[in-house]
């Protein structure tokens, strides 16, 4: 009756391995329009697997006419000819020969990264020669113009008196910039761009928040004293305070209000672009845009096929071993295949996205998989299956560390292995106590 | 005998340092062509074509060992060859074949070239030192609290220095077969690190349960 049972138990966990297997490497089929679709989630590839676009930003060369006085100040260009006759007029570089330094090259690299890296972007590759040329290599998505339009702000943020143009705030005095959505009415949102002055802007905001207000005289007429808030030298503002503002903080509402949430993400990309180009500094040189390509994946099929045959070839190789060396080396080799299915369907329903390191993480964990599966055969000691499994669980200790450490990491160079290596462990564990214990009946 | 194999130990790695130091200050690493400086040349070819066989015309043209072939553009429509550098005479003799084979009547000057610059080595390391100075105090302090008894000399002090000369040994075999560093050089040297130390585990439960 026992031996039944068992019998029984092992068919069954068998039949369920063989499932998996189908399952993972042939895919669950549905018919939509007439096709066979596979329904299991799709793998999802990096950089090293998938389109890519190559943005390439030259330093301009070009020149800009400037405006200036009698005293020599620069002003905006005149509206009529009547107004310029004291104004005199030069071409002047966009960017100086003084500007064009190592150093500057370096400082536009590295605001250009935290740009990047501030949008949460895992994968990106910047180059930049002797001379500023920078090439950028961005994942190719849907956000791929939004990112390529945060790297071309430069990112001047200014306060001015809307009279003067004399200018009373600017970059050298924010702290941290960002983009927020609010509701006042519990009904409609609106993006709010949050700029935080260091303690220097943050008294000179003060002031300007006491001199920039509405007064009415006495005879009732109001006057009102304004500022435009301007990026890049557009406007995105123009007011005055209602009341003195101590906090070090400006609060602006870009777009108009909304209860459609797709209206709100856009009015949010826009300040969120606006909050990232000023939070960590204007670009000391300007760029422009010389081109912009989409390169397609590197990945041919028939190098897939090719990877995919020596892939099943070795696989084939190290079960005829598991069969050769042991008796129960059949069943236990096709455990360890049942467990290479299982982890790829983790994979895929995890979002791992695959990368070269997460593709070496994979494969050190089925190796693991595959060594503790011959300690487990060979089992010269007479040790119980659990014994061995937390021997080996303990061997692993620096691989589960780099996995959660790495997990976390923000680049997918490193988090991409971590989660290979993180999945592969917890489905180890999991895997071997119910399928693989079971399948070979150790108590 | 004990000495005599600290001292073979000892022997071994001051060779492998030196070996490694000199081979990397003689012969620095070769970056593959993608993060090395490089020229990617674009040709719109007008019609549909396959990576191949644009791929077979460049071998035979370019003398280059690394080259990389992809279609361009919305339209795929564009080859794009990124090799380490060219000559006129081979840019015409791949208009030439490319007329030949796709039936079209380009000249040189329809190749576009763009030269792009090396990325830096720093770029490359930069993403994993935080993660793998962090997994690495945690081992370290997993190694020093489970094996305290073996001494920390022997526990920490050993696995760093076992660690770090594998990872010599990693740098001195790619220097001296003059491979490529490319996207899975990293990677490899940390799984090379990680297997390391799980041999060291391995290693110090056997030496634990001894005692």
């Amino acid at each position: 009756m026992k031996i039944k049972k068992n019998s029984l138990k092992k068919v069954t966990i068998l039949l369920l391995i063989i499932v998996i297997i189908l399952i993972s490497f042939v895919g669950v089929y549905e018919k939509q329009l007439n096709k066979m679709v596979n329904t299991l989630p799709e793998y999802k590839f990096g950089m090293d697997f998938s389109d890519i676009r190559e943005v390439r930003l030259n330093v301009r060369e070009d020149t800009v006419t400037k405006y200036y006085d009698e005293n020599g100040n620069e002003v905006d260009m005149p509206d009529d000819e009547s107004e310029s006759t004291n104004i005199t007029s030069k071409e002047v570089p966009v960017n100086s020969e003084e500007k064009l330094t190592a150093e500057n090259f370096a400082k536009t690299k590295k605001i250009l990264e935290d740009r990047l890296d501030a949008l949460y972007i895992e994968e990106y590759q910047i180059r930049q020669d002797e001379n500023g040329y920078i090439v950028v290599e961005l994942p190719e998505n849907d956000d791929t113009d939004f990112y390529v339009e945060t790297l071309m702000f430069m990112g001047k943020f200014e306060i001015k008196d809307s009279e003067t143009n004399e200018v009373l705030l600017d970059n050298s005095n924010i702290s941290d910039a960002f983009a927020t959505t609010y509701s006042s009415d519990g009904k409609n949102m609106a993006a709010y761009l949050i700029i935080n002055f260091d303690q220097e802007g943050k008294q000179k905001f003060e002031d300007i928040t006491k001199t920039y207000i509405a007064t009415t005289d006495e005879e009732g007429n109001e006057t009102k004293k304004v500022v435009t808030v301007s990026i890049d030298d557009q406007t995105i503002a123009s007011t005055y305070f209602g009341k003195t503002m101590s906090n070090g903080q400006l609060q602006l509402k870009l777009g108009s209000e909304t209860t459609s949430s797709d209206t709100l993400l856009t009015y949010y990309r826009e300040t969120l672009m606006i909050a990232n180009s000023i939070r960590y500094g204007q670009l000391p040189i300007e760029y422009t845009v010389e081109n912009q390509e989409v390169l397609l994946s590197t990945v041919r099929q028939d190098v897939v096929q090719v990877l995919w045959i020596i892939g099943a070839v070795l696989i084939v190789i190290l079960v005829a071993y598991l069969i050769i060396r042991f008796n129960k080396g059949l069943l236990i080799g096709i455990s360890w295949i049942g467990f290479i299915g299982m982890f790829l369907l983790l994979i895929r329903y995890s979002n791992s996205v695959i990368t070269i390191n997460s593709i070496v993480g994979m494969v050190v964990i089925c190796i693991y998989q595959y060594v503790f599966l011959n300690a487990v055969l060979s089992n010269k000691q007479n040790r119980s299956f659990k014994e061995i499994l937390a021997k080996y669980s303990i061997y692993a200790i620096p691989l589960y560390i780099i996995a959660v450490i790495f997990t976390f990491a923000s680049k997918l160079a490193v988090n991409s292995f971590g989660m290979a290596l993180f999945w592969g462990s917890a489905i180890m564990a999991v895997y071997n106590l119910l399928i693989t214990k079971n399948l070979i009946d150790e108590k | 005998m004990k000495d005599m194999n600290k001292l073979k130990v000892i022997v071994v790695a001051a060779v492998l340092i030196v070996a490694a130091i000199i081979t990397v200050a003689v012969n620095p690493f070769k970056f593959n062509v993608n993060y090395s400086k490089n020229v990617r040349l674009e040709v719109y070819i007008e019609k549909d074509f396959e990576i191949n066989d644009i791929l077979s015309i460049v071998n035979s043209i370019y003398t280059n060992d690394d080259v990389i072939v992809r279609k361009a553009g919305a339209l795929e429509k564009t080859a794009s060859i990124t090799l380490r550098d060219f000559t006129e005479e081979q840019n015409e003799k791949l208009i030439s074949q490319l007329n030949e084979k796709y039936e079209l009547k380009l000249t040189s000057e329809d190749i576009e070239i763009y030269y792009n610059s090396n990325v830096k080595g720093r770029d490359l390391i930069k993403p994993y030192i935080v993660a793998t100075a962090i997994a690495g105090v945690l081992i370290l302090a997993f190694f020093g609290v489970r094996y305290r008894k073996i001494g920390l000399a022997k526990s920490v002090g050993g696995t760093i220095a076992v660690v770090c000369l594998t990872q010599l040994l990693y740098t001195f075999l790619i220097n001296i077969f003059g491979m490529y560093i490319n996207e899975a050089t990293i990677v490899v040297g940390i799984t090379i690190g990680i297997l390391c130390l799980m041999y060291l585990v391995a290693t110090f439960e056997k030496l634990k349960a001894k005692e």
